[in-house]
């Protein structure tokens, strides 16, 4: 999600700038020190590949397909600092050459995508892919969560500073001035897709990259995995046996826990569901929130219908039989869950594909 | 011949398992054209490489008029600026030396890192276009130029440098005839002081750009000689791949290489 | 799995990719016409657009946003980008986009209940009617002034105008070098597809896709590692040691001091206003 010019107050994308600058900062310094020379034109043509990668179709189960953003791969070939650089270059060339994302946007934009996302993806990377061969696949799976976790991060950020714009910008009536939907709308609908399409996407193309440079030049691995051990293949899978057993199980609670932490943040935020609308004391915390307007007696009823114009895949997310909203995200986080389930055993059976 | 400008003594270069090269031997006097002949892969892109200082050998040694180029060597600045001006490569794919947005920036690149001062650097561009007849391409992006025309912008970025010592890899490789005889014009037209080593596999151009070859072949050079001798051997050319075996079986042509066969150049 | 016909998906890619090099192309061009914006040293026009961008940020009044509207059709008038093209490539995507972000906010935003639908009884609220029509016109303003500084300004003379707000060197070289190879490998890519393409016989389930999209990924990320290797050798054979040098550009005329003063006192008077 590339964020326009005018979604967010100048004061937020001022805040984000200054943001993302110190990274921004950091980056050049170390990926100086750590590549010399060669950095400029390597950051360069990574960057000019990203641009490149985000224009690709990439075709997920069932018969969707998405568009990656290269957040994963960027962080596993070119570290964090490198891929904060790489991206962000990226992103602004998007910004300030082909209007994809505002330019008073490239700092929210870079802050979510090209910093907080290669630093979550490198995160997940080096703790699932631990001291693995550079061409065992405990790497492959790695690569794609961590593609997955990146873009994710990315997006519960973008969410988050939609969400905080009714809050904070709203006219003497309380009409907002900017982004229009509070947390608990911003949230799941921003979620919803990226747990699910872009998700995949990111994670596909993560994966898939992995697979191919193990099998054509393992060595452009080394430089995010400098302890990996330097087993042979066979030994590699032989050893893999029983960590895989324990991934999976990571995996799982992963899984699980990115609904609940969706929801946790969604309340920590102040969050009222559907249910609230009714409830006086909870009417009376809205009107606080909301500079003392009213809120309606009645929830209005499309909140439960939101979701239903950004997410493709599913006709609705909160059937009216679930008169809790939360419950009813919690549901549609699980289902998000379930599909990540189903495509990490596809991705499972394409890498066997790929590398036998 | 005074003392020769390159002194190549059993030069090897490995790297990956391929397109090394396996003991190199041979000295490069002043003003020489020389012509590195050899199919892909025989090790002629490499060996230019070492001549320009990118790739520093793994065994011998290349002298560079009396100075050794060495690793510690290529990092003084001081023999950095020497040496780029003396010394200037032509990639094979252009793509790779049109690195810069413009033309114009692109030209000015080499004067900048060596320090000119700035005010004499935009004349210069100007000449070294006008030179090559390319000074209407000043502004243009490098995506906007024909095949021909990058080759014209990156020989100009070198030929700004004034360099004696041209290395140019595969000149004519990805061009159409047409843009291949005006380059090689250019090319023949040349100060007569350079000394000019050329790599190809295009025997058509071989005696408007030589006056000795070298034949490489996996690494090592197999033959030299004077352009008709090597050029009238086809076992040799055979050998080095450069020709296919069937130029014999097709016809009733003599197994015997014509260069001038070929459309001449301009 | 919902059946693509012979070569669909990788046309669809395909597609993608060179409309995004025409579009490239098609702003080059306009930026090298003759025009108002187009005649503007690119430091005055930078600073002066991105102001009126900025404002058009920060203003609450809709009757400021039909003067920045109005301001941006004069400009664009004046520096001779057609109607056809800013509704094209700048409104329709507004609308497109933002049009859909900002309907559900006429039922969601919480405010004065005007109407209800009939059947759906949702509530249509006057501060949702503003909300949605704050953010299309914001977004409308902002990026028609966004459009303006893109269709002209050559990217060239954008880099070079980044030096002014102070952007350091060698990210500006690495601006231009990733804009430079960023058409290569749009380029490469495009090849790639229409190879596959017209190998192609018969449906790609979905795993031959997935692999076939990744295959491609993968070489070109070989490619791009290879060029970059490449290019490293190319400027350091021209002398370059790990810091750039570049050429000091772009005087400013008085003329560009009259038309970036006019343009961010302009922008100053919107943030005035509020």
């Amino acid at each position: 999600m590339h964020i326009p010019d005018g979604y967010l107050s100048p004061s937020t994308c001022a805040a984000l700038y200054a943001g993302a600058g110190p990274f921004w900062y950091v980056a050049l310094k170390k990926v100086r020190r750590l590549l010399h020379t060669r950095f400029v034109p390597l950051l360069s043509l990574f960057a000019a590949f990203s641009f490149v990668l985000m224009m690709f179709n990439i075709p997920l189960p069932g018969g969707t397909t998405g568009h990656a953003a290269g957040i994963g791969i960027a962080a596993i070939v070119l570290g964090p600092w490198g891929s904060i650089l790489a991206l962000s270059v990226a992103l602004t060339i998007q910004a300030i050459f082909f209007g994809d994302g505002g330019i008073t946007a490239i700092g929210a934009n870079c802050f979510n995508m090209a910093v907080a996302g290669p630093l979550v993806a490198t995160g997940v990377y080096r703790a699932i892919a631990g001291r693995a061969a550079l061409v065992s696949r405990r790497r492959v799976i790695a690569a794609g969560l961590a593609g997955y976790a990146g873009i994710n991060a990315a997006a519960v950020l973008t969410a988050l500073e939609f969400g905080i714009q009714p809050l904070l910008f709203h006219d003497a009536s309380g009409a907002p001035l900017y982004a229009p939907y509070p947390l608990h709308i911003a949230l799941p609908a921003m979620m919803l897709g990226h747990l699910t399409v872009a998700g995949f996407a990111e994670m596909f193309v993560a994966a898939g990259l992995v697979v191919y440079i193990q099998r054509t030049d393992p060595s452009l691995l080394r430089l995010t995995a400098p302890k990996a051990s330097p087993a042979s293949r066979g030994g590699v899978i032989a050893a893999s046996g029983h960590s895989r057993r324990a991934l999976w199980a990571a995996l799982a609670v992963l899984m699980v826990l990115t609904p609940l932490g969706t929801l946790a943040v969604g309340t920590a935020w102040g969050e009222w569901g559907a249910a609230a609308f009714a409830d006086p004391s909870a009417r009376q915390e809205i009107a606080a929130v909301s500079r003392n307007q009213a809120p309606p007696e009645i929830a209005p009823a499309g909140l439960q219908r939101l979701s239903s114009l950004w997410t493709a895949p599913f006709p609705a997310y909160a059937p009216p039989l679930l008169k809790s909203q939360s419950f009813g995200y919690f549901m549609c986080s699980m289902l998000g869950v379930g599909l990540v389930m189903l495509s990490f055993w596809l991705l499972g059976w394409m890498t066997g594909r790929l590398t036998s | 011949m005074a003392t020769p400008l390159f002194e190549l003594l059993d030069v090897r270069y490995e790297y990956g398992a391929q397109r090394g090269l396996q003991g190199v031997t041979f000295n490069v006097p002043k003003g020489a054209r020389i012509a590195l002949l050899g199919a892909n892969g025989s090790g002629k892109s490499t060996l230019l490489r070492l001549l320009d200082g990118l790739y520093l050998p793994s065994a011998g040694s290349i002298v560079f008029d009396g100075v050794p180029l060495e690793e510690a060597r290529m990092e003084e600045e001081e023999f950095v600026f020497y040496f780029r001006r003396r010394v200037a490569l032509l990639f094979q794919d252009p793509d790779v030396q049109l690195f810069n947005s413009t033309v114009f920036d692109e030209v000015a690149f080499g004067p900048l890192q060596l320090r000119w001062p700035k005010d004499t650097i935009e004349a210069k561009v100007q000449q070294a276009l006008q030179r090559l007849e390319i000074a209407e391409l000043r502004d243009r992006s490098p995506h906007r130029l024909s095949g021909g025309e990058k080759k014209r912008v990156a020989l100009a970025s070198i030929l700004i440098l004034e360099p004696e010592v041209l290395l140019l890899d595969e000149p004519t490789g990805a061009l159409d005839p047409r843009s291949q005889s005006q380059f090689i014009h250019l090319l023949e037209h040349l100060d007569k002081d350079k000394t000019v080593i050329t790599a190809t596999h295009d025997l058509d151009i071989v005696e408007d750009i030589a006056d000795y070859c070298y034949v490489l072949e996996s690494g090592r050079v197999i033959a030299e000689g004077e352009p008709s001798e090597v050029l009238a051997n086809v076992t040799l050319l055979e050998r080095a791949n450069l020709i296919h075996a069937h130029h014999h079986i097709h016809g009733a042509e003599e197994p015997h290489y014509h260069p001038h066969l070929h459309p001449p150049h301009a | 799995m919902p059946g693509y016909r012979r070569g669909a998906f990788v046309r669809s890619t395909a597609l993608r990719l060179s409309s995004l090099l025409e579009r490239g192309i098609q702003a080059e061009e306009l930026a090298r016409q003759p025009g108002f914006l187009q005649g503007l040293d690119p430091k005055a026009k930078i600073i002066g657009l991105l102001s009126l961008t900025a404002s058009a940020a920060w203003t609450r009044h809709l009757m400021v946003f039909a003067f920045l509207m109005a301001l941006a059709l004069i400009l664009a008038a004046a520096s001779r980008i057609p109607l056809k093209v800013l509704a094209g490539r700048v409104w329709a995507g507004v609308l497109l986009v933002t049009g859909v972000v900002a309907l559900p906010a006429v039922f969601l935003v919480p405010g004065d209940i005007l109407y209800r639908l009939p059947v759906l009884h949702w509530p249509v609220t006057s501060q949702g009617i503003s909300a949605a029509v704050f953010l299309i016109a914001r977004v409308a303003t902002a990026t028609t002034f966004s459009a303006l500084l893109i269709f002209t300004t050559p990217w060239t003379h954008v880099l070079k105008g980044l030096r002014v707000l102070r952007v350091p060197v060698v990210l500006i070289v690495i601006l231009s070098m990733t804009y430079r190879y960023i058409v290569l490998l749009l380029q490469t890519a495009y090849e790639m597809f229409e190879a596959r393409q017209s190998r192609m016989v018969g449906r790609m389930d979905a795993g031959q896709r997935r692999r076939m999209v990744a295959a491609t990924a993968g070489a070109l990320l070989s490619k791009t590692l290879f060029l970059s290797e490449e290019v490293y050798f190319a400027m350091r054979s021209r002398g370059y040691q790990g810091d750039v040098y570049v050429m000091q550009e772009f005087r400013l005329r008085p003329y560009d001091w009259l038309a970036m003063s006019a343009l961010t006192a302009t922008a100053a008077a919107v943030a005035w206003v509020g």
